[in-house]
């Protein structure tokens, strides 16, 4: 028996079928939904990462005592950057798997990538604000977020340098309330002759960033309060 | 048989979709690319000719399951040498023997198509230098062996090369630049003057 003959053969025996072209296509329908999947994830990240940077409160660079370029690169959000790699090289190698992605070469399918996540990105940042609704359901729901972010938490989070933030549990008198900080610690701070936009509210669950002096432990003398994610953010939501 | 006189005036796609009605009809293709299959297996896997048949019956195979998946927009030979390099370095793998090139007049078409792109003048005469020829090969890593086997003596182009590598173009074009270079500089130093 030649080599032909055992092919067939075999194909006869073991009633060998060829793989419906439908489970082909659906493959095909699965990968190409991996890859929108994937930049999706990543656009939504890449409009926390905005968030972030336009978020940054520079008017505590003075008060930390830091350089622009040392502030500028502690801030960064990197816990978002390392995700936007991660779901940017999943989406690569989804890509590749597509019927034509190996085609195409490496900086050029990371070009396209990297450009239509950032555009993506920039409108749900602007048309949804989903950047800050991340940020602030992070900072409020995922434990030890603060501290997966540790730049961040330096800059926003430095009672010896007279920086707190956190969210208002409780408002006691109308210049006294309850913060609790990033490590879940419970503030009281006196706001007697503090400076304060009208349109923070000192309402619960309220996130302020203040800036004043540490009187003792967890006793904290306001000079301003101002909101968390900067003014933009607090006027738009007003 | 008349099936294979009918097979002879039909393309590689129209043999597809007969075979897909009727599998008679993939005789026709194993016919036609049995022999390039086998050689391309000899050439990458350097198996015996046991070993060969072997996997060449599981390449076969592997393109009848997946007819229904060829990409009518590659040329079909590209299509099944895709299937039979993946099938080769799945078996490499799962016997984890290292490819071998296997030489004997192979290394003097080999030698006849890259002399032409190369600044080599071949020596036919002396065939002492097809062993040192094989221990130069057989030094050169396997990407690049694998791309100068399908360019050299599989005489495919780029563009072919590219879809049964899945690699794009450019990084073809790289890849064999390398692999010249590689090649001439073993041969430099083993000394070897064509």
């Amino acid at each position: 028996m030649n080599i032909k003959e055992k092919i067939l053969n075999k194909i006869k025996v073991e009633d060998i079928k060829p793989t419906g072209h439908w489970q082909f296509v659906l493959k095909q329908i699965f990968v190409w939904m991996g890859v929108i999947l994937l930049v999706v994830i990543a656009s939504i990240v890449t409009s926390a990462i905005i968030f972030n940077i336009t978020s940054t409160d520079w008017m505590l660079r003075p008060r930390l005592g830091w350089g622009i370029g040392r502030f500028f690169f502690v801030s960064l959000p990197y816990f978002w950057i390392i995700l936007f790699i991660a779901f940017g090289a999943a989406a690569y190698y989804v890509f590749k798997n597509t019927k034509h992605g190996y085609k195409y070469a490496f900086p050029i399918v990371l070009t396209i990538l990297f450009l239509v996540s950032v555009s993506f990105g920039v409108a749900w940042h602007k048309g949804f604000k989903s950047g800050e609704f991340i940020e602030r359901r992070a900072m409020m729901h995922i434990p030890h977020y603060p501290d997966v972010m540790p730049g961040r938490r330096a800059i926003m989070f430095n009672p010896e340098k007279g920086i707190l933030a956190g969210k208002i549990t409780r408002t006691i008198a109308e210049s006294k309330f309850e913060l609790s900080d990033f490590d879940k610690q419970i503030w009281t701070v006196f706001c007697d002759d503090c400076r304060m936009p009208p349109i923070i509210k000192l309402d619960e669950d309220e996130l302020v960033s203040i800036t004043g002096e540490r009187e003792a432990e967890f006793l904290f003398i306001a000079e301003e309060i101002r909101p968390m994610f900067g003014f933009r953010t607090m006027e738009a939501k007003n | 048989m008349q099936l294979n006189k009918n097979c002879d005036q039909k393309s590689d796609e129209e043999l597809i979709i007969l075979a897909l009605k009727n599998q008679d009809y993939y005789a026709c293709i194993v016919d036609r690319y049995e022999k390039k299959i086998a050689n391309y297996i000899k050439r990458i896997a350097g198996l015996n000719n046991e070993d060969t048949e072997d996997l060449l019956q599981d390449i076969f195979i592997k393109v009848y399951q997946n007819l229904n998946g060829f990409d009518p927009s590659l040329k079909f030979s590209s299509w099944i040498y895709r299937i039979a390099h993946n099938e080769i370095i799945s078996n490499w793998r799962k016997k984890k023997a290292k490819p071998q090139f296997v030489g004997g007049e192979e290394i003097d078409e080999f030698l006849d198509n890259i002399a032409s792109e190369m600044d080599i003048h071949k020596d036919v005469e002396n065939k002492s230098i097809y062993d040192d020829i094989k221990k130069v090969l057989k030094k050169i890593d396997i990407k690049y062996r694998e791309v100068l086997i399908l360019k050299f003596l599989e005489e495919k182009t780029y563009e072919e090369i590219s879809d049964i590598l899945k690699k794009p173009s450019g990084t073809i074009a790289t890849l064999i630049n390398r692999a010249k270079k590689q090649f001439k500089k073993e041969t430099g130093k083993m000394k070897i003057e064509f």
